[in-house]
């Protein structure tokens, strides 16, 4: 009972950075119809940037901001230099590829230059674990899936009560004509982009006490993520969320029960066995298409 | 200038083969010591590489489709064939054959749960293979060996012959491998320039207009995932033979982008794009290794370059530049049309025995959420009539196209088709049922010629199967044939034929509401929908589109039409149907439409001066 209590509060946790970095793939998703592919790094950004940064003397809070700024800048960088051009055309697979090779190049040149093991980033939240029974857990994990909800909730709030996020919606529903309402399509897209890069990197930040902030880190969750958001139906936010928090909770039962290295396999498989029943998400809807 | 692929391809494979045949026996006709069994080695590696860039330029020249797990794929083949060896005995041959199957079949399972939706999706679960696969490899030690992977794999035999890359055996594993590349870049030019190859490149460009001919989109992506993946598994198979020793390093993520480097870099869609890529990446690595750890970096950084400054690849960008300096700015003559051939007879045909009603709608009903797009619409149109759906803005006309031609599933009633229930098939079930469509918005395959479109038309009528199709047995060539006499007789009929070769896309718009129209033909429908045909045509266009819908209505298609430009639906049309707000007000010939009060007061409203005039004047 109690390494159930256990698994579901860290499966939370894990579960808390797919869904903010899940999010920022569906918010992408909606108004571009593409994605950063690598936004996986764009969220260890955050980490490693904050770790630097500490190591330059900043405090932890101005090096986070900074960091948060930057994989914002990013974000706002890639969909107007690297997605942009490259999503042109329906069906287009430009995007991808671009995307796929700046994040290779963040990648390599971050373990080049900040090295390849993963840096400790201390926490006054990561010093002692809350107890409950027999389980134990930093609130800077809890701190995750909390964030995370918060994050949707407050971005249904500005998309449905502000001007800005109005417009977002329209993108979203159809370009063209948000255009013709004089809604600049562009800018709002790459403004959601940033957003996303900045909501990645603050997940980056928020985890990187738990596992250290490294390089690599990004791929896999990235990646995770996008599935994740897939299987949810990508441009279902609450849906995205509660999958993601669902699917941490999954991972941990499934490393309890078997073992570490099964995780990922087993993880896999089953959300390929769920696009196979759900082929729009779970929480997707048919998406009817204007013949 | 343009290089026919069937010349490139015999071309290249003539001066190809040779040289490479010759190649380790270079030293012994010219002296020195090349090729040194190191060098004749890694020409092998680039040769088996070749093999998994041909399978991924299929997949992403062909269908559209992207995948980052091409290196696990290749590992997931190498990896069969060694265990087999190793642990079942399997010779050669057998080891072979079972790798390109089950890297088939690990393909099927991947492709078919993502690409429904969209494609993209498939691009994110080949990484997650990818991922997995290694995690896989390296963590169960007991069965694949972990780090130290397997070693020890038996030498395989072909025809008692020893199967190695050294002179004693003759080269025997070298001349095996160059077999199966030649066999493999064969494969790639009968795929690509055949139905299966057009079909795959039309679901990339249009997937409503793929659906609409009968293509189904989800098959045709699975196929080429499938297919891909085969050429990977034999790769891996050769691998194994080659370093008979396999462990998870050689298949990682960075392989899988290095194969969609080679792909995107030779120009993909190009027949010879796989073997330049190959060969330019290859040693642009070897090159790269003295950047050490920022070797990822340059990789990265290099495939970013290719994108931005040579999309279409080297032997993409080399054969633009080819047509665009021999191109002579021919003008093309647009012929009369309709034009009657009795060619056409074969392609357009009457029905036998005609049954009372050619489509019959009862109780159509569309909703979206609480909006009653269609409300029990009742229509009966007769075989060889022309049926003209009218009404004002967001009456639901195109909602009514949509659900005859399967995009929409009906909320509730009946669709009936020469007296079958077709109700809620999709949409390539229902051209495959002798539905065929233009769209509103003309959705051409931009950049496919003119004759491959209309040839695309045509998919659902091959009876020639894929084997049939690859090995170009001689029933699928004789198809071919003919099937490309009648597109020129179609293309013949609109007047488009002299423009036969040219880009779909590059056609004035009132050539492509031609062109769409005798693609549309192509599928020898029994039902002809067309949305809008006459929006934005000239007057004298409309015309001849008048001219061409009372043709084919004599030949007795059924024509279902959805038009705005009221002179054309009275001089066209043998029966309208009015539809306001989704329900039918009207009905009849033309002549009563024409003066139906309803039907102003629809189009007018109440107080229109037209009509109340006319009322007083009464």
């Amino acid at each position: 009972m109690e390494a159930n209590l256990q698994y579901v509060l860290s499966g939370l946790s894990i579960g808390g950075v797919y869904a903010m970095v899940a999010l920022g793939f569906s918010m992408m998703w909606s108004v571009a119809k593409a994605a950063n592919f690598t936004h996986g790094d764009v969220f260890m950004l955050g980490g490693v940037l904050t770790v630097s940064l500490m190591a330059l003397g900043l405090p932890i809070w101005i090096a986070a901001i900074l960091a948060i700024l930057i994989a914002a800048a990013a974000g706002a960088l890639i969909e107007r230099f690297l997605v942009r051009p490259f999503n042109r055309e329906a069906n287009a697979i430009g995007w991808m590829l671009t995307t796929i090779a700046i994040g290779v190049m963040m990648e390599s040149f971050g373990t080049a230059t900040y090295g390849p093991l993963p840096q400790p980033l201390p926490s006054p939240l990561a010093v002692t674990p809350l107890r409950f029974g027999g389980a134990g857990v930093f609130p800077q994990e809890l701190l995750l899936p909390v964030v995370a909800v918060l994050a949707m909730l407050g971005l249904r709030l500005f998309q449905t009560r502000t001007h800005f996020g109005r417009a977002i919606r329209a993108v979203a529903a159809n370009r063209v004509a948000a255009g013709l309402m004089g809604i600049d399509a562009d800018r709002v897209t790459m403004v959601v982009f940033a957003a996303a890069g900045g909501l990645g990197a603050l997940a980056g930040f928020l985890i990187a006490p738990v596992i250290q902030a490294s390089t690599t880190m990004g791929l896999v969750i990235g990646l995770k993520a996008f599935m994740i958001a897939i299987i949810a139906g990508i441009t279902n936010a609450a849906g995205v969320v509660t999958m993601a928090l669902a699917f941490g909770v999954v991972e941990r039962l499934i490393e309890g029960y078997l073992s570490t290295s099964a995780r990922d396999a087993f993880g896999f498989t089953l959300m390929i066995l769920v696009l196979l029943a759900f082929p729009q998400g779970v929480f997707g809807r048919k998406e009817v298409s204007k013949v | 200038m343009t290089v026919s692929p069937r010349l490139a391809v015999g071309l290249t494979l003539g001066i190809g083969v040779a040289v490479l045949a010759f190649l380790p026996y270079w030293s012994d006709v010219f002296g020195g010591r090349f090729p040194t069994s190191f060098e004749l080695r890694i020409v092998l590696r680039v040769m088996i590489m070749a093999i998994v860039v041909i399978g991924l330029n299929v997949l992403v020249g062909g269908a559209g489709l992207v995948s980052l797990g091409h290196a696990a794929l290749y590992g997931f083949g190498a990896h069969v064939a060694a265990l087999l060896a190793l642990r079942a005995g399997f010779g050669f041959a057998p080891s072979l054959v079972a790798a390109v199957l089950g890297t088939a079949l690990v393909g099927a399972a991947l492709a078919y749960p993502s690409v429904r939706v969209r494609g993209v999706y498939l691009a994110v679960i080949t990484i997650a293979f990818g991922l997995v696969f290694v995690n896989v490899l390296r963590e169960w030690v007991s069965f694949t060996g972990g780090a130290s992977g397997l070693a020890g794999i038996p030498r395989g035999e072909v025809f008692g012959q020893r199967l190695s890359p050294g002179r004693r055996d003759g080269f025997s594993l070298y001349y095996v491998v160059l077999f199966f590349l030649a066999l493999a870049f064969v494969l790639q030019y009968t795929l690509m320039y055949s139905r299966f190859g057009r079909a795959m490149r039309a679901t990339a460009m249009s997937e409503n207009a793929a659906q609409a001919l009968g293509v189904s989109v989800i098959r045709m992506r699975t196929l080429a995932f499938v297919l891909s993946a085969s050429f990977a598994g034999l790769a891996g198979a050769l691998f194994t033979n080659l370093a008979l020793f396999v462990n998870y390093e050689t298949f990682q993520f960075t392989q899988s982008i290095q194969f969609l480097l080679m792909t995107i870099l030779g120009g993909a869609g190009t027949l010879l794009g796989p073997l330049v890529g190959t060969i330019v990446v290859f040693f642009a690595t070897v090159l790269l290794q003295a950047f050490e750890e920022w070797q990822t970096f340059a990789f990265g950084a290099l495939l970013a370059l290719v994108l931005f400054v040579m999309p279409k690849g080297i032997v993409g960008s080399f054969e633009a530049w080819l047509a665009s300096r021999g191109a002579k700015q021919r003008m093309r003559e647009t012929a009369e049309w309709p034009h009657w051939t009795p060619e056409l007879n074969a392609v357009i045909q009457p029905l036998e025995n005609p049954p009372a009603a050619a489509l019959e709608l009862r109780g159509l009903t569309l909703r979206f959420g609480g909006l009653v797009a269609v409300n029990k619409v009742d229509l009966a149109a007769k075989p060889g009539a022309v049926h003209a759906l009218i009404g004002p803005n967001g009456a639901g006309k195109s909602s009514v196209i949509n659900m005859i031609s399967g995009f929409y599933t009906p909320s509730e009633g009946s669709i009936r088709l020469l007296g079958q229930d077709v109700t809620a098939r999709d949409s390539a079930a229902m051209a495959a049922a002798g539905v065929a469509r233009t769209f509103q918005n003309t959705e051409l395959f931009g950049a496919m010629t003119v004759l491959e479109n209309v040839m695309v038309g045509f998919h659902t009528r091959y009876e020639a199967n894929l084997i049939q199709t690859l090995i170009r047995a001689p029933r699928a060539r004789w198809e071919e044939a003919r099937v490309r006499r009648e597109a020129e007789a179609l293309l013949d009929f609109v007047g488009l034929r002299d423009y036969a070769d040219e880009r779909a896309g590059a056609l004035p718009f009132g050539h492509q509401r031609r062109l769409e129209i005798a693609r549309a033909l192509a599928l020898q429908p029994r039902l002809l929908l067309l949305d809008e045909p006459a929006a934005g045509l000239t007057h004298g266009e409309i015309e001849d589109l008048v001219r061409l819908i009372r043709v084919l209505a004599e030949k007795g298609l059924t024509i279902l039409l959805v038009e705005h430009h009221v002179d054309m639906i009275m001089a066209v049309s043998d029966h309208v149907t009015v539809l306001d707000y989704g329900v039918v007000i009207a009905s009849g010939p033309p002549s009563e439409i024409q003066d139906d009060p309803r039907v102003i007061e629809a189009y007018f409203g109440h107080a229109a001066p037209g009509a109340a005039a006319r009322k007083a004047a009464e």
